[in-house]
């Protein structure tokens, strides 16, 4: 190693030394107890300028994880929802998808019931281009922490409201349908995952595999179904009990993300033989589930979700619009757009060059 | 004491013999005007210099990581800026051009990770090399969007993800005409219909797979059987398979086919290696390199000799074209820039580039029915004889550096030439060319054009009872090939009986098949016509 390169490390060393010192002081407590804001901000912006490239010194680096990875209290995550803020508004890629992450962790399994209600007022909806998803899963995190910590109450609101944007939005796309989208004042889907949410805490394995096969086919239809299984489980379902898992809000996102893993596979025939239960959920899930849906149709190239896909390309969430794109293209073998960085205009033009040219095909089902 | 004669000269001096301490004087002299200007030029002729100055300059070395000796030859540049330079033996550098203090310094070399440094004060950036090995075990990167997936392509690249998704590349494992042609099924999935490559070649399955389903492992139990193929393998020609390519093996093209003519890296022990154009991507996982610019990249699929017959001559055909002695690559016509896309990736780490040098990746090729159509144009002269009217028509390829129609072997144009009275009767074509039987036999209604006055541009392989068109497999000579040559247009006569007085109508009509009528009646395949050019002339 040459003389220049030692002196230059541990400089390094030195000068990180020296302005961690308030940080390096309370190492000990950092994993016991709280520390002030200021400390954990300083561990979460160092982990930032590390993850973007601008700390180069592995010695300084190892300090720097070590002291990210001990985040691991209720304590922590403002100063993680600040940095995931800032991370987002630089659309750095990879501390967005770390600090999601710790975030997640720590509200997945926290029992105060402010943290969740702390993490969706403070996080910032920002547009992360792909890695939106993972800001959403952190939201989904927030709104399951609320659901299990303060009752179904505020969650089941916050669906609603959710529900009721959705409804608008459909509204303004033809082709879509409404019609089976929970009525307000049903409060079979927050109880669900509410008892996911107890099943996953109490650990009761065995349990679980007893309900596996058993989810409610259509929940708003019963009034106390069986809780899910958990979502480590959904691996060892059949297709088909997988696409009944559907119709469970809790569980939507993970059945399809485990579809499109399984349209990739030997079950790929088999995921396309559903198609249609995978339509349905890009014409009615909220965000997450649209996205994922398009996603998964692409995946299938599945030719009569055309229409469909079309129609979620005037979607109101540019992620839902990317991914019907995508999926669009994928199918079609046409490259209308929109882009990601697309304007109002240029969506609407996208819009009108996939009817046009779907309306000029043979075999379009108008 | 008297210090100076000046004082008592000029009258101003102490004239206190013995204390006249004052610093002698002199007398005060008119400066020159000439002087005054002499050194005006020499402040300004400094103030310019000052000004001019090499302030923009970087300077640096590049050296080996392992040894710290100086690297000879490396390849140096700002990141996102056009300027290159090269290291001298010392491995000392110096870029002219401004570079941004914010911007990285980034250095290539064959063999080595691209490599970069902040460009703050004197620049020293350290090669690695990247590891060379092939190992078994590698498992191919997804390039699907999957947040879940660590490593998934689309998650970053989404537009690139997206050109490449309506490539046929994309679509290679899975393409239907491919499946059908191999397994000898028909579009409806029937068995033993038609052409049938599994039941002709059962040994050779493997040498379709080269290209089409280049992931496939070798040694696994479904090889040769593409139709089994899952997962990223299913996926055809990938993003992971495409940048991981470190070399293309020249010696052999045409003989060596897809994925056995290209040294793949694949590393083990979750490293990654990445090859591509940019020489400017400093992640410590990229290499940079030229081949991403060269039709030799290209050659292994795009170029082969198959059961003896010169299948696919794309890659010769460019090769002994204008376009390749004037240095225009393939990936110039069939990667040419959108002009929109500024970013290769989203997020952090990406720059925003010229949208001119972000190459497209879908592959812009005979799928592409406007690219297909920018490819050629027809011009018509008619006019009216006494006893006839006499037509030249002439087909011109336009900024294709190969021939057209090119690839697979059935790909063929079709030119009909029709000539109507007043009342929609056709008259009778009394010279000119005819279409042969490989247009279609049969009504007219159904495309069948064989006896139609026209041509067709195409190769037609001839098999060993003499059947026309016959696979490439089965081909024992090639019967014709009118394929229209890069830049050579082809100029057609033809004439046809004047039987009224009335106005004539004559229609031309340029059309694209993929496969001859025959063939793909057999197989039920619902492929429609693509028509690139059309002219109608109303003679008098």
């Amino acid at each position: 190693m040459s003389l220049n390169r030692i002196v230059g490390r541990w400089l390094w060393v030195g000068v990180w030394c020296v302005a961690a010192a308030p940080v390096a002081a309370q190492q000990g407590r950092a994993v016991q107890g709280k520390l002030d804001e200021a400390t954990y901000d300083r561990i979460v912006e160092d982990f930032i300028q590390y993850d973007i490239g601008n700390i180069r010194d592995p010695v300084a680096i190892d300090q720097i994880r070590m002291r990210f990875n001990a985040l691991t209290t209720d304590a922590a995550v403002p100063a993680l929802v600040r940095g995931l803020n800032r991370s987002t508004q630089m659309r750095a890629s990879c501390p967005i998808t770390a600090i999601c992450s710790r975030i997640r962790s720590i509200v997945n399994h926290t029992k105060d019931p402010e943290l969740g209600t702390l993490v969706l007022k403070n996080l910032e909806r920002r547009d992360v281009g792909q890695y939106n998803y993972h800001l959403a899963g952190v939201f989904n995190s927030a709104e399951k922490a609320v659901l299990r910590t303060k009752g179904a109450a505020m969650a089941k609101d916050q669906f609603h409201r959710r529900v009721d944007s959705d409804q608008q939005r459909l509204a303004s796309v033809p082709g879509m349908k409404l019609t089976d989208l929970p009525a307000r004042g049903d409060d079979a889907q927050t109880r669900s995952a509410n008892e996911e949410a107890s099943d996953s805490d109490a650990k009761k394995p065995d349990a679980d595999k007893s309900r596996a096969g058993r989810a409610p086919t259509n929940a708003t239809a019963k009034p106390n179904p069986p809780a899910p299984a958990a979502a480590t489980d959904l691996k060892k379902l059949s297709v088909a009990d997988l696409v009944k898992k559907l119709d469970d809000f809790a569980l939507q996102i993970k059945v399809l993300e485990e579809l499109y893993r399984r349209a990739g596979s030997s079950d790929g025939r088999e995921v396309a033989a559903h198609a249609d239960a995978i339509i349905k959920a890009l014409a009615e899930g909220d965000a997450a589930v649209r996205e994922v849906s398009a996603r998964l149709l692409g995946q299938l190239r599945e030719e009569k979700a055309v229409p469909q896909l079309i129609g979620a390309v005037a979607d109101s969430n540019p992620h839902v619009r990317s991914a019907a794109a995508t999926a669009l293209t994928r199918t079609t073998r046409q490259l209308f757009g929109p882009n990601e960085n697309a304007s109002a205009d240029e969506v609407k033009q996208a819009v009108a060059r996939w009817r046009e040219w779907w309306a000029k095909q043979p075999h379009a089902e108008r | 004491m008297r210090l100076s004669a000046d004082a008592e000269f000029l009258g101003t001096g102490n004239r206190d013999p013995g204390f006249d301490l004052s610093w002698p004087r002199r007398p005060p002299r008119r400066f020159p005007r000439s002087h005054i200007s002499l050194v005006l030029v020499v402040v300004g002729l400094v103030a310019v210099s000052w000004l001019g100055r090499d302030t923009a300059a970087v300077t640096g070395r590049v050296v080996f990581d392992k040894t710290g000796l100086p690297v000879a030859g490396a390849r140096v540049g700002a990141r996102g800026s056009n300027e290159r330079v090269q290291t001298g033996a010392d491995g000392r550098f110096r870029l002219r051009s401004a570079a941004p203090s914010s911007s990285r310094i980034v250095a290539s070399k064959p063999g080595h990770f691209i490599a970069g440094m902040p460009h703050v004060g004197g620049v020293r950036v350290r090669l690695k090399k990247y590891p060379t090995e092939q190992s078994p075990d590698y498992e191919w990167l997804d390039p699907g969007p999957d947040p879940a997936g660590a490593e998934n392509c689309a998650n970053c690249h989404a537009e690139i993800y997206r050109q490449w998704s309506a490539s046929s590349h994309a679509r290679s494992a899975v393409n239907r005409h491919f499946l059908d042609v191999f397994y000898g099924t028909d579009w409806t999935g029937r068995p033993n219909v038609g052409w049938n490559f599994s039941r002709d070649h059962p040994e050779a399955r493997a040498v379709c797979v080269a290209c089409h389903v280049p992931t496939i492992a070798a040694d696994s139990s479904i090889a040769d059987d593409p139709a089994r193929a899952t997962g990223v393998v299913r996926e055809g020609i990938h993003c992971d398979l495409c940048h991981k390519i470190a070399g293309a093996d020249d010696s052999a093209i045409g003989l060596q086919h897809g994925r056995d003519a290209l040294r793949l890296v694949k590393p083990a022990g979750g490293v990654q290696v990445f090859f591509g154009p940019l020489d400017d991507v400093d992640r410590g996982r990229d290499v940079y390199s030229p081949l991403y610019k060269s039709s030799l990249y290209c050659a292994s699929c795009h170029e082969g000799t198959l059961f003896g017959t010169r299948a696919y001559e794309t890659f010769s055909e460019w090769r002994a074209s204008d376009y390749a002695r004037r240095g225009v690559e393939c990936q110039d016509c069939h990667m040419k820039p959108d002009g929109t896309t500024r970013r290769i990736a989203t997020g952090a780490g990406a720059i925003d580039r010229d949208p001119a040098s972000i190459s497209t990746h879908h592959f812009a090729a005979s799928i592409d029915e406007s690219f297909l159509r920018s490819s050629v144009e027809i011009d018509v002269d008619a006019r009216r004889e006494k006893e006839c009217v006499r037509a030249t028509i002439t087909v011109r390829p336009k900024n294709v550096g190969h021939c057209l129609p090119t690839g697979s072997p059935d790909r063929h144009l079709v030119l009909v030439v029709r000539a109507t009275d007043a009342a929609g009767a056709e008259l009778r074509q009394t010279s000119g060319l005819t279409i042969g039987s490989e247009g279609g036999v049969g009504s007219l209604a159904a495309g069948n054009l064989s006896g139609q006055p026209g041509t067709i541009f195409g190769k037609l392989l001839r098999g060993p009872a003499g059947e026309s068109p016959a696979p490439f497999w089965r081909a024992v000579a090639v019967e014709k090939d009118s394929r229209l040559r890069p830049d050579e247009p082809a100029e057609l006569q033809f004439t046809f009986d004047r039987s009224s007085d009335g106005p004539v109508r004559l229609s031309v009509s340029l059309i694209y098949r993929r496969f001859y009528k025959l063939t793909a009646a057999e197989k039920g395949w619902p492929d429609s016509d693509v028509t690139l050019a059309e002219r109608s002339i109303q003679l008098p």
